[in-house]
Parts: C-alpha cells; sequence; structure tokens
C-alpha cells in the first residue's frame, strides 16, 4: 500500500501542470458547492430571521405573502387600511401583550417612510432576540423628527441634524414633496441586515401631519397650508395605519387570536403567522438556489470528466510505465489500484484546497457580506451537507478513476511486458 | 553438473479463437550461467516468446519451466511473484519510469519482490548502496546523475541503469529484449561487455533478442528463433 502511495504522489507530482489543473478544477467545485450552500443557508437564515418574537401580523384583508411583503419586506403597497380605532381596540386586548403599528404610503428618495410608535424600538425584534440600536442621536419625540435606518444613512451620506423632505407615495422618482413640512434627523439606527435598515421612521401622528391639509388626494395650494409651527398646537390623532404587529401574552392564543381578526366584524383583516408565511415566501423564492445548485453540480461533474481526460490522455504514454511495472513482478491489481489511487489523491487534494479556498475566501468577505448584505456565513462550522457533498465528490472521482484504471488494466494485459508503440 | 535454467518442452501458444499457433516449439534447454543470444526478426514468435517466460501469458499446451519450477502450472499472482523474484529485465529503450530517480528506478525491484530484498540486504549492504554499486560497474557516475531526473539521461545511460535494475538482487535469469537497438556500434559493444562482466559475477543466465546477429559472436550459444519455432515455418508455408 505505502508503494502505491508513494508511486501515485511521484507519478502525480511528474506531471505538475494537468495535476494542478484538475485539482484546481475539483476545488472549484468544491468552493463552488460549499459556497452555494453557505449562502443559502445564510440568506434563509438572516430571511427568516428579519422579523422575529412577533406572534401574528394584522392588515387589511389580502394575500398573506402580500401583507408580509408590505408589513415586514416594505416592498409594494397595502391595499386598504386598517383603521385605528380598530387598533386601538386590539392594542387593549386582554391577551395581547404589545402592539407595534406601521403605516406606509410615503418614502424619501425611494427609500420607505415608516409611521409607528416608540413601540417600534422598544419590541422590534430580528434574528432572534437581537433589538434595535441606534446609533446615534435618539429615538423621535416630537412630530417632526425622523430615525433613519443606516443604509440610509450610509447611501445618502445623512448624519443627525440634517433636514430632509419626505415624498408622497412610495416611487423613487416622488412628483409630489411634503416641501412644506421639512423633518430633522434625531438618530441612526445600527445596520441590522433588515428592511429595517432601509427605512425612514417616524411617528404615526407625523404621517397624520403630512396629510393634514390635504384635501381629496391633493396637497394643500399655496397659502392655504398649515404650517409646521401650527400643527405643533394641534392635537393630531392618527385615523388609520397599515397594519400592526401583535405580540400575545400566550402562545397559546394565537390561533384563536387569527381567527378573531379574520372574523372581526366591523373591518375586512387579514392576519398571519409571520415565520409560516416567511417560510412560504422562501419556498417560492427557493428556485434560485436550486438553479446555483444545479449549476454547481454541472461544475463538479465538468471536473470529473476533466480528471476523467487528464488521466485518460496519459495512460497512452504510461503503457510502457506499466509494463516496467509488470516485469518488476506487479500485478495487473497493482496498475489498477495506481490509478484508482490517483484519482482518490486528486479528489482528496482538491476538496482540500477547495475547502481552504472557501474559508479564506469567507474568511475575507464575511465582513462586507455581513455589513453590506446582513448576510451571516456560518464560517467554522462543517454541516451533514459540507460532509455528504465531500464524500460524493470523493468516490465520484474514485469511481471515474474506475475508467483509466480498468482500461490500464486491460492495456497491461494484453501488452504483455512488450509494449509495442 | 550445471543446473538447468529453462527447460521448454512441447510449448503451443495460439490465441483462444485461432487454431493457428504462434508458437510451437518442442525442446529446447537453457543452462544456468549461459548466455543465449536469441535471433529473430520480427513476427517470429520473439514477444509471445518472452510473454511466455515472463508468466504473463500462457502456454495452450506443453511445460515451460524455469529453475526447476514448472511456470505453467502456477496461478496468476505466483507468476507475477516468480517473475518478480527470479528474473530481469531490460527492454530496447524507455526503459525507467520517468517520475522516479536514477536510485529508485533501480531499487524498484525490491519494492515488489522480497527475495531480492532480502539477498541484498543479507549480503550486509542496504538497498542505496547496492544500486550505487551496480551503477558504478556500470560505468555511471552516480553522484553526478543521482539527482538528475531520468529523462535527461542518454540513451546509452538510460539503457545501463535498466540493467543496473535488472541485476538487482543477482535474478538467475536476466532477459534482454533488443537492449541495444538505440545504441551506435561503440556504445553497443561496450554494453555487451558490460552486460556480460555483472552477470558473470551474479551467475545470471542471459537470454538477449535481437534482430542484429552481428552481435551473436560474444554469446555461448547462437539461436535462430526461425529453426527454434516450428510455428514459424507452419506460418510460412501458409503464407506461400
Amino acid at each position: 500500500m505505502f508503494k502505491i502511495i508513494s508511486l501515485s504522489k511521484k507519478s502525480l507530482f511528474n506531471r505538475k501542470f494537468t495535476t494542478c489543473l484538475t485539482i484546481f478544477s475539483i476545488a472549484l467545485s468544491v468552493v463552488l458547492l460549499l459556497g452555494i450552500e453557505r449562502i443559502k443557508n445564510g440568506t434563509r437564515k438572516s430571511f427568516e430571521s428579519t422579523i422575529s418574537q412577533v406572534d401574528l401580523i394584522v392588515g387589511a384583508r389580502s394575500g398573506p405573502v402580500n401583507l408580509l411583503l408590505y408589513s415586514v419586506f416594505r416592498i409594494g403597497d397595502a391595499t386598504n387600511n386598517v383603521s385605528y380605532d380598530t387598533f386601538k381596540e386590539f392594542d387593549s386586548h386582554e391577551e395581547v401583550e404589545w402592539t407595534i403599528p406601521i403605516s406606509l404610503g410615503d418614502s424619501h428618495k425611494g427609500f420607505r417612510v415608516l409611521g409607528t410608535n416608540l413601540n417600534y424600538f422598544k419590541y422590534y425584534q430580528f434574528s432572534g432576540d437581537q433589538r434595535l440600536n441606534l446609533r446615534e442621536g435618539r429615538e423621535f419625540q416630537k412630530i417632526f423628527e425622523v430615525v433613519i435606518g443606516a443604509d440610509v444613512a450610509r447611501q445618502l451620506s445623512y448624519k443627525v441634524g440634517d433636514q430632509i423632505t419626505l415624498s408622497h407615495g412610495t416611487s423613487r422618482v416622488a412628483f409630489q414633496d411634503h416641501k412644506d413640512k421639512p423633518f430633522y434627523i434625531v438618530g441612526i439606527l445600527k445596520k441590522t441586515g433588515t428592511p429595517v435598515d432601509g427605512s425612514l421612521h417616524v411617528s404615526l401622528e407625523a404621517i397624520e401631519a403630512l396629510h393634514i391639509d390635504w384635501k381629496e388626494g391633493a396637497p394643500p395650494r399655496p397659502g392655504e397650508g398649515i404650517t409646521p409651527n401650527q400643527m405643533l398646537a394641534v392635537k393630531l390623532k392618527p385615523k388609520a395605519i397599515t397594519a400592526f404587529f401583535v405580540r400575545l401574552k400566550s402562545k397559546v392564543g394565537i390561533f384563536r387570536m387569527q381567527r378573531e381578526v379574520n372574523e372581526y366584524e366591523k373591518e375586512a383583516m387579514t392576519a398571519i403567522l409571520p415565520g409560516v408565511s416567511l417560510q412560504q415566501l422562501w419556498k417560492t423564492l427557493g428556485l434560485v438556489e436550486k438553479v446555483l445548485q444545479v449549476v454547481s453540480f454541472f461544475v463538479f461533474a465538468v471536473s470529473l470528466v476533466s480528471m476523467l481526460i487528464a488521466l485518460l490522455t496519459t495512460l497512452n504514454e504510461r503503457r510502457r510505465e506499466m509494463s516496467i511495472f509488470r516485469s518488476v513482478g506487479a500485478r495487473p491489481r497493482f496498475i489498477f489500484s495506481i490509478l484508482v489511487f490517483e484519482s482518490g489523491l486528486l479528489a482528496l487534494l482538491g476538496i482540500l484546497f477547495g475547502t481552504l479556498a472557501l474559508y479564506l475566501g469567507l474568511y475575507i468577505t464575511q465582513p462586507i457580506l455581513e455589513d453590506q448584505l446582513g448576510l451571516t456565513v456560518g464560517l467554522f462550522a462543517f454541516t451533514m451537507t459540507d460532509i455528504f457533498y465531500f464524500i460524493t465528490i470523493f468516490i465520484g472521482a474514485i469511481s471515474m478513476g474506475f475508467i483509466p484504471a480498468w482500461s490500464a488494466y486491460r492495456k497491461s494485459l494484453s501488452d504483455g511486458l512488450i509494449v509495442r508503440l | 553438473m550445471k543446473k538447468i535454467a529453462i527447460t521448454i518442452t512441447d510449448l503451443k501458444f495460439s490465441w483462444q479463437q485461432s487454431d493457428l499457433n504462434l508458437l510451437n516449439i518442442s525442446s529446447f534447454e537453457v543452462l544456468c550461467g549461459e548466455k543465449i543470444f536469441l535471433c529473430g526478426p520480427s513476427g517470429s514468435g520473439k514477444s509471445t516468446l518472452l510473454n511466455l517466460i515472463g508468466g504473463v501469458l500462457n502456454p495452450s499446451s506443453g511445460q515451460l519451466k524455469l529453475l526447476g519450477q514448472n511456470i505453467v502450472e502456477l496461478d496468476t499472482s505466483a507468476k507475477d511473484q516468480f517473475r518478480g523474484d527470479c528474473l530481469g529485465f531490460i527492454f530496447q529503450m524507455f526503459n525507467l519510469i520517468p517520475y522516479l530517480s536514477v536510485v529508485e528506478n533501480v531499487t524498484l525491484p525490491c519494492q515488489f519482490s522480497d527475495v531480492k530484498k532480502n539477498k541484498i540486504l543479507n549480503s550486509g549492504s542496504s538497498l542505496e548502496e547496492e544500486a550505487e554499486r551496480l551503477l558504478m560497474q556500470l560505468k555511471i557516475d552516480v553522484q553526478k546523475v543521482k539527482n538528475r531526473p531520468v529523462t535527461e539521461l542518454s540513451v546509452g545511460q538510460q539503457q545501463r541503469v535498466a540493467t543496473a535494475r535488472a541485476l538487482m538482487g543477482k535474478p538467475e535469469i536476466i532477459i534482454a529484449d533488443e537492449p541495444t537497438s538505440a545504441l551506435d556500434a561503440s556504445t553497443r559493444n561496450a554494453f555487451i561487455d558490460l552486460l556480460f562482466s555483472e552477470c558473470e559475477k551474479s551467475n545470471s543466465t542471459v537470454i538477449f533478442v535481437s534482430h542484429d546477429a552481428e552481435l551473436g559472436k560474444k554469446f555461448d550459444r547462437f539461436v535462430q528463433l526461425k529453426e527454434l519455432n516450428q510455428a514459424f515455418f507452419n506460418k510460412g508455408n501458409i503464407n506461400v
């Protein structure tokens, strides 16, 4: 056995170039297979932990995915609103521990503006039990104060104290600005890796104030509007919100509460369980990851074929080598083993270098991934899937090695000791 | 009386599908220490005979005794072992494993044969020492070529390294298949002289195959394979 190891080692080293190429292609497929697995898990984890600790999300009657998309991901728009009174009713429901109201519909340079109350900073959680933290400044207290997410601050280079104008509607190119009512940035949130980063947070009263002097969906004509100073004097009471998050005192009541919302008579509403809906949504998005996986399997197949080619093309010139081995007493089995062993060695080295490259790559890119995409990619733990891939690659390579090995075996039998090339 | 190295009795060989004998030798004997020149053009059954003696082909019928052992009776792996233990081969060209060093090439037989290995170790020298000694005897400047790839050696040097490998562990029978065909006239004679002196030291039998009858003069016995192999005549008759 030892002589097989040392001979195939030397034989591979003798063909450095093709050996390196083969190892490289196997390593590449290892990087792809494992890397995609990592990213897939990372994205799913951060996706599914976009919001946590919330038992129900309640909004006007619509499909669950739609409700999830606009309330959590701030994608798309609500079909209808929920009246503030209804929200208040559920807020003071005896089974409810806390609620977070959200009011959407305005934007700032493509970023969504979210009206809420201070419960948002107190209770909003993601990735299990991570809470929102302020990087700078404080929470909003007065009407024209805004707390911005980390991405908003970074992309628009905003800092605490800056004055900004919100726009009506959610399109990036807003055609109606709330120019008459400027806001002041009082706080910047820390990066969360969730849609919170791309949101501007104001109070529910502020949303109300923005539209208080609007008549029939149109902004006030010049001179007719209420000035910010007048506004501060008016006692503002929100009329409607878009949706609200509910945390119950006991998990046992979730389904009963969901039914209660769905069957609420005064208003048509839908309540969804965020965890379940997130998984549903992920499944529909999962096609992309399947495609990636298929692609990386193809890369793996190509790398096996390139190994096969690398071994097969050398076989003819190695016939004499094999006959020399035979002449000094090697059995045909030895010829077979040496080639199988070579492919096994190639696979092992490929796996080794691939894994090293992957970890090196992740080690370098992880801070960037985490900072830019909020993606936490597991660095040091091998999952069962990784080990499954290792075994698959190894067994695949060995079985591919059987083809040249068998061919060499047959050739060495028919050539005997005297090779005529 | 001298021991007998090779005895061939009624040895016939044909490929399984055909009735046509490629080889048919009724009787042939080689004594231990004898140097036989086997002259045969291509197609005279030379490769077949060497593969039969090497034990990688099975005869259709007959006996083939090497050192008293009828190798026809052995199973395949015993044949492989026998070949490794008692025979040494020198081929026409490209005799060396390209990715092994000169010394590793020479010591290669000892990796497959404990008999050869122990013969050397029992004589009191290590495998490397024995390899270097043989190489030196064969006029290879060991220190110079030791760490160079074998592919950088001249053809004459390569053939001498191959000879050293064949002589490792003093096998009883050395089979040389046209070892000089790639050498020029002067190195050819020097090569044969070196081969002879080394084989005499280890008392090895030499079967030297070549189509160049000129070389035959130096040998104890000159054998025309055509005359030995009756199948050749039969085949010739058919062709006519």
